[in-house]
């Protein structure tokens, strides 16, 4: 199979005879190297948890950020090559800041994840233009509620975001995804939603659940000063994912 | 001898003659008319006043923009009689603006490409609400070398209501029932205070409500009295009216073009 592939792998904007870009294709089997995050969107808000994997006990867990805020109403988790995640979560919040600014009003999480979309296809291997020279390594999960109510969109490192339901990235997504689909109805409270995720996280991560190596981020509706709806958003504590990693 | 006298009197013409283009070069650097205040700007300045007046009112479900049409140049020197001070930026969106009328310009094409771009990126029309905002941000860029204009800004804005927002040239906006700017702008706003802002009326009087046709008949009744007193206020006044859920109407009614 790699025989094929060899003389068209190269290049990072190079077509192959079938139509194929391999290096955005190698791009999205990077995010399968990655820890394992979820998102889930409730009819209470919506919910990010994210596997942290430690490979050593000399690593300081609660320095691991899986989960980045945006925006006071959305956040961001990633699963691949965390290093470029950075360059996408920066232009992510510049974004929001820069909306916020000009027009005085929270952005929409569709626009937030449209513009980091539009990031994640400028690259190539001319030094002009380009500010990357290979394709951006991780998939990203975008939740936030807005005007519009709860959102969760899912952007690959081709560029392309879906609005979900209920998605999982990172090493065991597929795994997880298959449980999301069975368990996942649309009247599912915030509640119900952690706890769902992190039955799903103990029962495909390799390590044991733990507080310590599982985050979670909970963005609820609220109204802002001036009564237009939007989301707040709060990291679940310790203590709290204890009571239910214990109940599970 | 008589040859002589002839050269005196040709000399004479001459001189004469030169005084009198003197004089005249001195009459058009410093004419009659014009204040003292008026020759020190005649020195080079970036900005001009070109006149006229615009206002705008917002009910519950609309908003009507009025302007005068008359450019002017030093308050008579009458430019034209057809120069537009309102644009129509979307079926939300009005933009009314008095003063520089090349600022006028400027500042409609800048707020038309960003409108433009905004389709394109949030692929939606831009509210007015988050026009008003744009607008302020806008002005404010340009603190130091400001738009010199009054800017209004009307429309219908997200709930459906009639939205007036006004601004000063650098920015500061407010939200308000009815606004006007412009020459005229002292003797339209105490008229509206009273008729829309009731601000002389007592407490328990019965106040009239804020119809369409209402607001259109004090529009024009705003202009009338403006046209009568204020000199580069007047030829016609333009009038647009935006109504939630309706495409938005322009007329054109005739003032005085003395």
């Amino acid at each position: 199979m790699f025989l094929t592939r060899s003389e068209y792998d190269r290049g990072v904007n190079t077509f192959s005879p079938e139509g194929r870009l391999f290096q955005v294709e190698y791009a999205i089997e990077a995010v399968k190297l990655g820890s394992t995050s979820i998102g889930i969107k409730t009819s209470e808000g919506v919910l990010l948890a994210a596997e942290k994997r430690s490979t050593s006990k000399l690593m300081v867990n609660d320095a691991i950020e899986k989960i980045s805020k945006v925006d006071q109403h959305i956040g961001v988790t990633f699963a691949g090559l965390i290093a470029d995640s950075r360059t996408l979560v920066e232009r992510a919040q510049i974004e929001a800041q820069n909306f916020w600014f000009t027009y005085n009003r929270k952005i929409r999480v569709e626009d937030v994840t449209q513009s980091v979309a539009n990031l994640a296809l400028q690259f190539g291997d001319d030094d002009v233009k380009a500010s990357m020279s290979r394709p951006f390594g991780v998939a990203m999960l975008f939740a936030g509620v807005d005007q519009e109510g709860a959102k969760l969109f899912h952007l690959d490192p081709s560029g392309t975001f879906i609005d979900c339901k209920a998605k999982s990235i990172g090493a065991a997504s597929d795994g997880a995804e298959q449980n999301l689909k069975e368990q996942y109805h649309d009247a599912l409270t915030i509640k119900e939603g952690l706890k769902m995720a992190l039955a799903i996280l103990k029962q495909v991560m390799e390590e044991k659940l733990n507080s310590a190596n599982v985050e979670v981020v909970v963005i609820k509706p609220t109204v802002d000063a001036k009564g237009r709806p939007i989301g707040e958003f709060t990291r679940v504590s310790n203590e709290e994912l204890d009571q239910v990693i214990t109940s599970l | 001898m008589t040859s002589f006298t002839g050269i005196t009197a040709v000399a004479n013409a001459t001189n004469e003659m030169a005084m009198f283009k003197q004089a005249m070069k001195e009459v058009a650097a410093h004419p009659e008319w014009m204040s003292s205040r008026q020759i020190e700007r005649q020195r080079w300045n970036p900005y001009s006043m070109e006149g006229g007046s615009t206002c705008a009112i917002s009910g519950e479900n609309f908003a009507i923009v009025a302007s005068d049409t008359r450019m002017t140049q030093n308050d008579i020197n009458i430019l034209t009689r057809d120069a537009e001070k309102i644009q129509i930026l979307n079926d939300n969106i009005i933009l009314t603006t008095s003063g520089f009328y090349g600022d006028v310009l400027q500042l409609k094409k800048v707020l038309q490409s960003r409108l433009h771009k905004y389709r394109f990126d949030y692929r939606s029309d831009m509210s007015v609400d988050l026009c008003a905002e744009l607008l302020s941000r806008n002005l404010y860029y340009r603190r130091f070398f400001p738009y010199y204009t009054g800017a209004i800004l009307a429309g219908i804005d997200e709930h459906g209501k009639g939205a007036v927002f006004s601004y000063d040239p650098i920015g500061c906006i407010e939200r308000l029932g009815y606004s006007a700017s412009g020459a005229a702008e002292p003797m339209i706003i105490p008229f509206l205070d009273c008729q829309i802002g009731h601000v002389t009326l007592s407490e328990g009087y019965e106040r009239p409500e804020l119809t369409l046709d209402r607001a259109i008949s004090l529009m024009k009744d705003s202009f009338r009295g403006a046209a009568e007193r204020e000199i580069s206020t007047g030829d016609k006044i333009h009038l647009v009216i935006a109504e939630a859920g309706k495409p938005v109407v322009v007329k054109f009614l005739p003032l005085r073009e003395d």
